[in-house]
């Protein structure tokens, strides 16, 4: 985990002093393949892996679960910070 | 959202090519996917730093544009943590790393697949990598398709926080449609602190 977080801000600090070198953009600019490549061997060794395919549906279910309830926590707690501090400073605005 | 599609088509292909059983076991290096994290790690903190979202970012910071992105974190833990009372095979922590994904499918899935293999083994790591990587493309679905009612039941914030850390790019679009111009300063901030934010709570969470 700290290897990841401080992969992470050397990786900005190389973007922020970087910026203007072409080779610099052009790198995080191909993020998009990183993320095609890793996600193609990730989908080989799912697809491999017939305890995983079998379980497809248990898995599918899971994330659905996991991903509405998350959605929701989150839209309400948007409507608990509208509701207690956007108002409040308009009523200190009067 | 061209990228999103391509993404999960190459998904797609190559669960179909690994069950046809063509790549033997071992054609695959075993850490390929742990270099492809490392490459993916360091271009999402280019991508941050060489951005001018940063710099927009410290510019225009006010409390309230924190508060956001906390309340997603937040309100998306939270709310997760049923889930796993439901689903007794995931563990609360690893079900609180799913959810920090925050709608950041790629580096989710494969960072929980990663940590957890020594762990889990390979198979229940992966298990729980395509269960991220599905609830977090869920999600983006979920945010897209459902903005209109986001902003209508639960204010201007709702798209926003619904989007995670898309709301500075799949998202951008829809929030404006719907929660106006006046959203950009806080669905930017959402965006960059949730990219910043994922990393480490997905690897948090691995490691509890």
């Amino acid at each position: 985990m700290l290897i990841i977080f401080l992969m992470l801000l050397g990786g900005i600090a190389i973007g922020f002093f970087g910026k203007k070198i072409e080779f610099i953009r052009f790198i995080g600019a191909k993020m998009s393949l990183t993320v095609m490549l890793m996600l193609f061997a990730f989908g080989l060794s799912i697809g491999s892996d017939d305890t995983i395919i079998a379980d497809m549906s248990k898995l599918g279910l899971a994330a659905i679960t996991i991903s509405s309830l998350s959605v929701l926590g989150s839209v309400i707690a948007a409507w608990a910070i509208n509701r207690f501090f956007v108002r409040h400073k308009c009523r200190s605005r009067k | 959202m061209k990228w999103s599609i391509l993404t999960i088509l190459a998904f797609a292909i190559g669960i179909l090519i690994g069950r046809t059983g063509i790549v033997a076991d071992g054609v695959l290096p075993d850490d390929i996917s742990i270099w492809l994290l490392c490459v993916l790690i360091l271009q999402v903190g280019i991508g941050i730093g060489s951005s001018d979202d940063l710099g927009k970012l410290i510019r225009g910071l006010d409390i309230r544009s924190i508060l956001v992105p906390l309340g997603t974190v937040t309100g998306s833990l939270l709310f997760a943590l049923p889930a796993c009372l439901i689903f007794r095979w995931i563990s609360w922590s690893d079900g609180l790393a799913i959810a920090g994904g925050m709608g950041y499918y790629s580096l989710s899935s494969v960072l929980i697949t990663d940590l957890k293999t020594p762990e889990l083994g390979l198979q229940m790591a992966s298990a729980l990598g395509t269960v991220a990587l599905l609830a977090n493309i869920f999600r983006e679905l979920t945010a897209l398709g459902l903005a209109p009612l986001f902003r209508k039941l639960f204010g201007p914030y709702g798209p926003v926080a619904a989007a995670g850390v898309t709301s500075v790019d799949v998202l951008m679009p829809s929030i404006i449609r719907y929660s106006g111009k006046e959203m950009i300063p806080t669905a930017l901030a959402n965006g960059v602190l949730l990219d910043l934010s994922v990393p480490v709570l997905v690897s948090f969470f691995c490691m509890l």
